[in-house]
């Protein structure tokens, strides 16, 4: 069988190398004279520093590979500093080289280190993808992204409100919006800390988001009120109060839920064509079984009467409130195809008896499943290990 | 476009008939037009020839007929992790013969997902090698001079970690 693969024409080459890490698409150059100069083209260039042995050699190779490469044909690039801490000055020189051609994916981790962001990176009319792990922000004079759909912040921490106000606002075509980690460097003080939430209200609202994955705590809830998938984080029952309406909202996980009570059923009334909703309830906070007084709601929410398919509850204790909710979302949710229990680890009630309880309750739907997790917690999981329970 | 048209008849380079229905069809935008001819003309007997081997097309409609409830529906998450469990067995297929006629076949049928896969899959053989594991795996001939591979030995200390 003869050598095929070096019969394929470039841009197909190009594309296999691009699913390498530059480092082992840079050894193709010494397979044959096909491939000699074929990486200088590549479209996505990918660092990771887990795969040299020493700060040293990677800075090294990074610095020669960015001599050496055609960077006006680089639309992606990648680089992770997940092991050493990379000089200040050599992160600024390589993003800058690059932030100047027409990339459209950016993708920088550093874990290390917090590094200071080139302002040059908010300058690039041509990314689309921006994602960002480990940075500081200090200074932000210009934000000009206009062609910025996705935009990751982890651990990207802002000096000053102004700065986080100024890209937020910028960011008008954005479809896709993640937040993790904090957004306020350590060193301001409590006072400033303050001026971060007061900036965050004159935010205007993400027109075009489809996508976000949020702190519920920083930004006023309507920024988002567009979207149609959200994953809320640190959702405390304090900041449940004032959520708009929104419109197109069909997925919804909140994650770290501090208790679940009534006011639930409240939420979901400003979610009218919400087809899916995961909780993960964490923490040990509970309202006694005693503050069991329903609040008074305009009857069934829209959602739960004609559309909710899919309703999973993690951190399941077995409380009477909880199992009160449930049946209430069972009995009056026409279209719920399943619901899924997953147990918490504290609880110490009888699986049996609790699920014997939930499949006693009315269905509303006649398709709907119940599945109980006993072991883990999480979707995927409790697919797999779930106990189905058929209706009595 | 008469709905009544469920399958489409096409021939390969080989000259076999292979069915393939019309929502699999749709993964492929060259596929997409000989349909929309095929269900346009009524009285046209000529069966379309597509320029991928019989091999190669079995493959590929395995492939596309997989593939095809998802793209036209939209499916959930579970769905697209069984798809992608389905994905890895499928590309366990022999390096040398039919990878790279998946690859043509996937460029040439504009399929994009099906192109991703292969080249991933090719990448994947590559991953971690060395330059003369690489010339192996793929029956590459090393063409360099001795003189030359010492130069270029010399050019990249950096990378030269095998």
């Amino acid at each position: 069988m003869g050598d095929r693969i070096s019969g394929l024409p470039d841009p197909l080459l190009l594309h296999i190398l691009s699913f390498l890490q530059t480092k082992d698409a840079v050894s193709t150059s010494r397979v044959s004279k096909r491939w000699r100069h074929l990486w200088r083209s590549l479209p996505k260039l990918h660092f990771d520093d887990r795969s040299f042995p020493s700060v040293k050699f990677f800075v090294q190779f990074v610095d020669a590979a960015l001599l050496l490469v055609r960077l006006d044909s680089v639309q992606m690039f990648v680089l992770k500093c997940e092991r050493f801490s990379v000089p200040q000055v050599k992160a600024n020189v390589w993003v800058n080289a690059l932030a100047n051609y027409k990339l459209t994916y950016l993708e920088l981790h550093f874990r290390r280190q917090v590094i200071r962001l080139p302002s040059s990176l908010f300058v690039c009319n041509t990314v689309s993808i921006l994602k960002l792990t480990g940075f500081g922000v200090v200074n932000l004079s210009t934000v000009d992204l206009p062609s910025l759909k996705v935009l990751h912040l982890k651990d990207v921490k802002f000096s000053n409100s102004e700065c986080m106000s100024r890209l937020l606002s910028n960011c008008l075509h954005l479809e896709e919006l993640v937040l993790k980690g904090s957004l306020i460097s350590d060193e301001v003080s409590f006072q400033d800390r303050l001026s971060f939430y007061s900036w965050a209200k004159h935010i205007a609202r993400f027109e075009q988001l489809l996508f976000a994955d949020v702190p519920a705590y920083i930004f006023p809830m309507n920024v988002f009120s567009n979207v149609q998938f959200m994953r809320l984080r640190e959702m405390l029952w304090y900041t449940r109060d004032d959520i708009p309406t929104f419109h197109n909202l069909i997925h919804l996980q909140i994650d770290n839920f501090s208790c679940i009570d009534w006011s639930i059923v409240r939420l979901l009334q400003g979610f009218p064509k919400l087809q899916s909703l995961i909780i993960y309830k964490y923490g040990d906070y509970d309202l006694g079984d005693e503050c069991l007084m329903k609040i008074s709601t305009p009857g069934v929410p829209p959602c739960v009467s004609s559309h909710l398919k899919g309703f999973a509850y993690f951190g399941f204790k077995g409380r009477k409130l909880e199992f009160d909710i449930l049946e209430y979302i069972m009995k009056n949710a026409t279209v719920l195809r399943t619901v899924i229990v997953g147990r918490a680890d504290t609880c110490e009630r009888n699986d049996f008896e609790m699920l014997k309880q939930l499949s006693s309750y009315p269905r509303c739907s006649a398709n709907c499943r119940l599945l109980y997790d006993i072991l883990k917690k999480s979707i995927e999981e409790a697919r797999r290990n779930c106990l189905t329970i058929r209706k009595l | 476009m008469s709905s009544s048209v469920e399958a489409i008849t096409v021939l390969s380079s080989d000259g076999d008939e292979f069915k393939i229905t019309v929502s699999a069809a749709k993964l492929s935008k060259p596929l997409n037009w000989m349909l929309e001819d095929v269900c346009f003309s009524d009285d046209c007997d000529e069966v379309p020839t597509i320029e991928v081997n019989s091999k190669t097309l079995v493959k590929v409609i395995e492939y596309c007929e997989k593939h095809a409830p998802r793209a036209n529906s939209g499916a959930s998450d579970s769905d697209a992790e069984e798809l992608k469990k389905w994905d890895i067995e499928f590309m366990k297929m022999d390096v040398k013969d039919i990878l790279f006629h998946i690859l043509m076949a996937a460029n040439y049928l504009h399929m994009e997902g099906l192109y991703d896969l292969a080249c991933q899959t090719a990448a994947d053989l590559m991953k971690g090698m060395t330059v003369s594991q690489i010339r192996k795996i793929f029956h590459i001939k090393n063409d360099f001079s001795s003189e030359e591979q010492e130069q270029l030995r010399r050019q990249h200390p950096g990378c030269s970690f095998d």
